[in-house]
């Protein structure tokens, strides 16, 4: 075995150590353990929900007037909406919408926010001050606002929504990485790196940024649960998903209209909001408590 | 110390207008004509061409820049393609109630949360802890618009207890002169000892105070636990028993005034919540304020309105903070 | 032997990720009044959990204190109640701790710290509370005691907070002084300082200090006795001079730099220890895997507090012959 193979093998069983360990110490937590169970099964349902939705032709289209709200029924779990489509079938897919757009908005977020901040903390002067200045311009709206605007903007859609969500995460990741890589830029094994002459890129990524990404992970996945609230809160104010995209933040819009006759309608959809956000910030918070420094006081 | 009021308020301006400079950038990425919007659908061509000859947006862009900034300096936002009156004016109308809103449940909020997140880390890991960790990570998991429409039909349709929305009963507003020193209901209701309007006011303020409230107590809960909880493990609150020092005084003079700091931060952080939570909730209860305006704004692209309410959040947003930075200031460890 | 302050079989256990580890085991230690007692031990001897959980001030998870006993004038302070145990806190027994930095209030001024103790502990008026204030930090050798009450603790140094926290645990009278490692964060130069004004006060209030340090040396310097103690077990203890010059256990010797080339076993204490029916209530010596004169009683039995000769008590199976190097007669039990 060559002796990069040898070294890679030893790094992988210690990630998949740090893994159990983690695991572990999660599991110790019932409620945060409960959170990440949940959280599987709803990967599970993005993955599988055209498949398992009763009315798979309902979650797009396939108007079915004869059924229009009808309250729910062993047929139909969650009642149907105005169009006669059944809400369960659209609010099983709308676990896909909701988890996969939230993804792709903290992943583009970490693709532009992270190496930006790596630059800005790396090279420091100019460059650093005229990064952070525009981070704090962004940082200075609170997040809902800006994503309402761009999406306002940009037009109304699940795209630009998701693209406004972006716009708005990256500048909390550059921050937190610029402050990371400042402190870490003194570090002996950094300067021994410039020493031996090591161009700078190669000393950001391979040396520099190991050793910061964690903190920004476990944001990120914090985070999360915030992106889907905000998400389903731009469909609902009408700047994102459009009808008849089964979002659950739309749905619960349109539900608006048929509430004295329909009452049902949007409770369903916001309770899969409630319920997936809880359980990301459940994960999220016990993942906090799990990480942070144990500085055993007594 | 004033030197850092000025500096932070210096900072604060660049803030206003970077915000600025990003709005209107956000003007120039509109896929869809602006003059087109004010003359309606059925505007002939040459219509199209006077209003935007009207509205300047023939001019190059620079131009186009300056006048806005003059705009602004004026205080003048534009038309509200909606209602086709001065954007200014109808925030001014609206924020009132906005404020008020944003105001009261932010006290309630801060009055529910802070003793949570108090006990929750006196008894740290009783019962109690748990219950109200859970509470306050629901808290800031509800969606606020759902809550909403769940509060709206328990109470209202249901129960038949509160009403459905509007700031006063049609009775109130039709019967009875409403006051108007302050603009706010709630006061010139006290002022002028006026108990029947301000018991209908509060009938009709609960549900969309809960509903703004609801992220903010959580958030205050969480964070005043986890400053606390720091705070408590140090060591000059080992030593503050050592002493012999009554428990009682340790937690409520000692580690509360330490805690201070961070809970300014959350406070802040949390009516800035509180005021993006109105976007959701004012429409749901037809209270009339901004949050309601630019939700109908959002419906019809009325961007001069969806820009002046940026712009009156981003800078309410950064007084908050600046408000919060000179309150920290004031800690003795904060070296100027 | 007076009944002044006396530790009787004191078991703690601390909760950790490995599960349950015992952290202090001592059976037998007494102070006499008036004394200086000095505790050495390194990182993680327990020395700080001993001292803590004098004043109850442990955190109870993790910390479980399982069982024993500690006398004070005849009270047993681990049986007190709370609101008991906080009237001897301050007033009869005071703490000093290690890091000056961390035990003053940042955002109170250090007058408003010693008043707030003073009338809390005394019920004296605001005025009177105040002069009662800047008499201790006169005592405690401050210059410009005045201003000095409204500094905030970051606009002094290291080692003049350190006196304010000399000041604040002696303002109420307290007796008993226990000291945790208080120069261990301090420069070698103001560390002089602190002890002489330890041993200064000492003279003028007389009182009783227990002085725990890891430097060895040190308390030599402060103390008349002293115990060594290790992972959580006393197994040296006698006055400064005799440790100082016959130290028995192979760690103390470690602890003072001696290392002997060549060891006799003298004596196997452990078939005393056994004949005088003495419980030896552990499996195996603590320092057994260090050592490197371990016999193979070590790994069976654990050596209780043996006496050796006047005042001078060591736990462990071979004593070392210490003048081994003049081939000399044994020191023999």
């Amino acid at each position: 075995m060559s002796k990069k193979s040898n070294y890679y093998n030893i790094l992988v069983k210690r990630r998949l150590e740090t893994l159990k360990e983690y695991l572990y110490l999660l599991k110790q937590n019932k409620l945060t353990f409960a959170a990440l169970i949940i959280i599987l099964f709803l990967i599970i349902i993005s993955i599988i929900a055209p498949i398992i939705a009763p009315f798979p032709l309902h979650i797009y289209g396939a108007v079915n007037p004869q059924d229009k709200l009808l309250s729910p029924s062993w047929t139909y779990l969650f009642g149907t909406d105005e169009m006669g489509r059944d809400l369960f079938s659209r609010v099983l897919y709308g676990t896909r919408i909701s988890l996969l757009g939230s993804l792709i908005a903290v992943v583009m977020g970490l693709f532009i926010g992270v190496p930006l901040g790596l630059t800005a903390g790396f090279y420091g002067g100019f460059i650093d001050e005229l990064v952070m200045r525009i981070v704090d311009m962004f940082l200075s709206f609170p997040p809902l606002l800006l994503a309402m605007a761009i999406a306002a903007f940009l037009g109304p859609s699940l795209q630009n929504a998701i693209i406004a969500l972006i716009i708005s995460w990256w500048p909390w990741y550059t921050r937190l990485i610029r402050g990371q890589v400042v402190s870490i830029k003194e570090r002996e094994f950094v300067r021994a790196a410039r020493a031996i002459g090591s161009p700078s890129w190669q000393i950001m990524y391979k040396h520099i940024l190991p050793n910061c990404i964690s903190p920004v992970i476990v944001q990120a996945s914090m985070d999360l649960g915030g992106i889907i609230l905000t998400l389903a809160a731009l469909s609902f104010l009408g700047l994102g998903a459009q009808a008849p995209i089964p979002e659950w933040g739309l749905i619960v819009n349109t539900s608006r209209t048929y509430f004295l006759k329909a009452w049902w309608y949007g409770i369903f959809p916001g309770m899969a909001i409630f319920i997936a956000v809880l359980c990301f910030n459940l994960l999220g918070d016990g993942l906090r408590e799990v990480l942070d420094p144990k500085t055993k006081k007594y | 110390m004033l030197s850092f009021i000025t500096r932070r308020l210096l900072l604060g301006i660049l803030t206003i207008f970077g915000v600025i400079l990003i709005t209107f950038i956000l003007v120039r990425v509109i896929p869809s004509d602006p003059a087109a919007q004010w003359v309606g659908g059925r505007a002939t061509p040459k219509q199209v061409e006077a209003a935007r000859e009207e509205l300047g947006l023939d001019k190059p862009v620079y131009v186009q820049f300056e006048h806005y900034i003059k705009d602004l300096l004026r205080g003048n936002l534009g038309y509200s393609l909606m209602t086709h009156q001065p954007v200014v004016e109808e925030l001014k109308k609206r924020f009132p109630a906005t404020l008020e809103l944003v105001f009261i449940s932010c006290i309630i909020a801060l009055l529910i949360g802070i003793p949570l997140g108090l006990i929750s880390a006196k008894d740290k890991n009783s019962w109690i802890d748990h219950f109200s960790r859970f509470f306050s990570i629901g808290a800031i998991s509800i969606p606020t618009f759902w809550l909403a429409l769940v509060l709206q039909l328990i109470f209202f349709m249901i129960l038949g207890l509160l009403p459905s929305g509007g700031q006063l009963s049609m009775k109130i507003k039709l019967f009875q002169n409403v006051p108007h020193i302050t603009g706010f209901i709630f006061l010139d209701s006290i002022i002028t000892g006026n108990f029947a309007i301000l018991k209908d006011f509060l009938k009709h303020l609960i549900l969309p105070a809960i509903c703004v409230g609801a992220y903010t107590i959580g958030l205050v809960a969480r964070m005043t636990r986890s400053a606390l909880l720091e705070i408590l493990s140090e060591d000059y609150i080992k030593a503050a028993r050592s002493y012999g020092l009554p428990e009682r005084l340790i937690l409520y003079s000692y580690a509360l005034k330490n805690s201070l700091g961070p809970t300014i931060t959350a406070v802040t952080l949390a009516m800035g919540y509180a005021l993006m939570n109105t976007f959701l909730v004012e429409s749901v209860f037809s209270w009339p304020g901004i949050g309601k305006y630019v939700a109908d704004a959002v419906v019809c692209l009325d961007y001069p309105a969806i820009m002046g309410v940026t712009i009156l959040a981003a800078c309410a947003y950064i007084l908050l903070n600046l408000v919060a930075d000179i309150i920290i200031s004031l800690d003795p460890r904060v070296k100027l | 032997m007076s009944n002044y302050f006396e530790i009787k079989d004191l078991k703690i256990n601390f909760e950790t990720s490995e599960g349950i580890k015992n952290v202090i085991d001592i059976n037998e230690l007494n102070l006499h009044k008036g004394e200086t007692f000095g505790i050495v031990g390194e990182s993680g001897s327990g020395k700080s959990v001993l001292a803590m959980s004098i004043l109850r001030i442990l955190s109870s998870p993790p910390a479980l204190i399982k069982s024993g006993k500690i006398m004070f004038k005849g009270k047993n302070l681990l049986g007190l109640k709370e609101k008991e145990i906080q009237k001897i806190r301050g007033k009869e027994i005071s703490m000093i701790f290690q890091d000056p930095r961390s035990t003053l209030n940042p955002v109170f001024t250090v007058g408003q710290q010693i008043i707030n103790v003073i009338r809390h502990n005394k019920f004296l008026s605001r005025k009177e509370a105040e002069e009662e204030a800047l008499r201790m930090i006169k005592l405690v050798k401050l210059p410009d005691a005045k201003n000095t009450l409204h500094k905030y603790p970051n606009e002094l140094s290291g080692g003049q907070r350190q006196r304010i926290i000399i000041a604040i645990a002696l303002s109420c009278g307290a007796e008993l002084l226990i000291a945790d490692e208080p120069t261990r964060n301090l420069d070698v130069t103001i560390q002089a300082g602190i002890l002489k004004l330890i041993n200064e006060l000492k003279e003028e209030l007389k009182i009783t200090v227990l002085f725990i340090a890891n430097n060895v040396n040190l308390v030599f310097i402060v103390s008349s006795r002293v115990a060594v103690l290790y992972k959580g077990k006393i197994i040296e203890i006698g006055t400064s001079q005799e440790i100082k010059e016959e130290p028995i256990h192979p760690y103390t010797r470690g602890l003072l730099g001696i290392v002997s080339p060549v060891e006799r076993e003298i004596k196997n204490l452990a078939e005393a220890t056994l004949k005088e029916g003495i419980k030896a209530e552990n499996s195996i010596c603590p320092y057994f895997y260090e050592c490197k004169k371990r016999i193979e009683i070590c790994k069976k039995i654990s050596p209780n507090l043996t006496k050796v000769n006047n005042g001078h008590w060591v736990s462990c199976h071979r004593v070392i012959d210490r003048e081994v190097d003049n081939e000399s007669t044994s020191i023999s039990h």
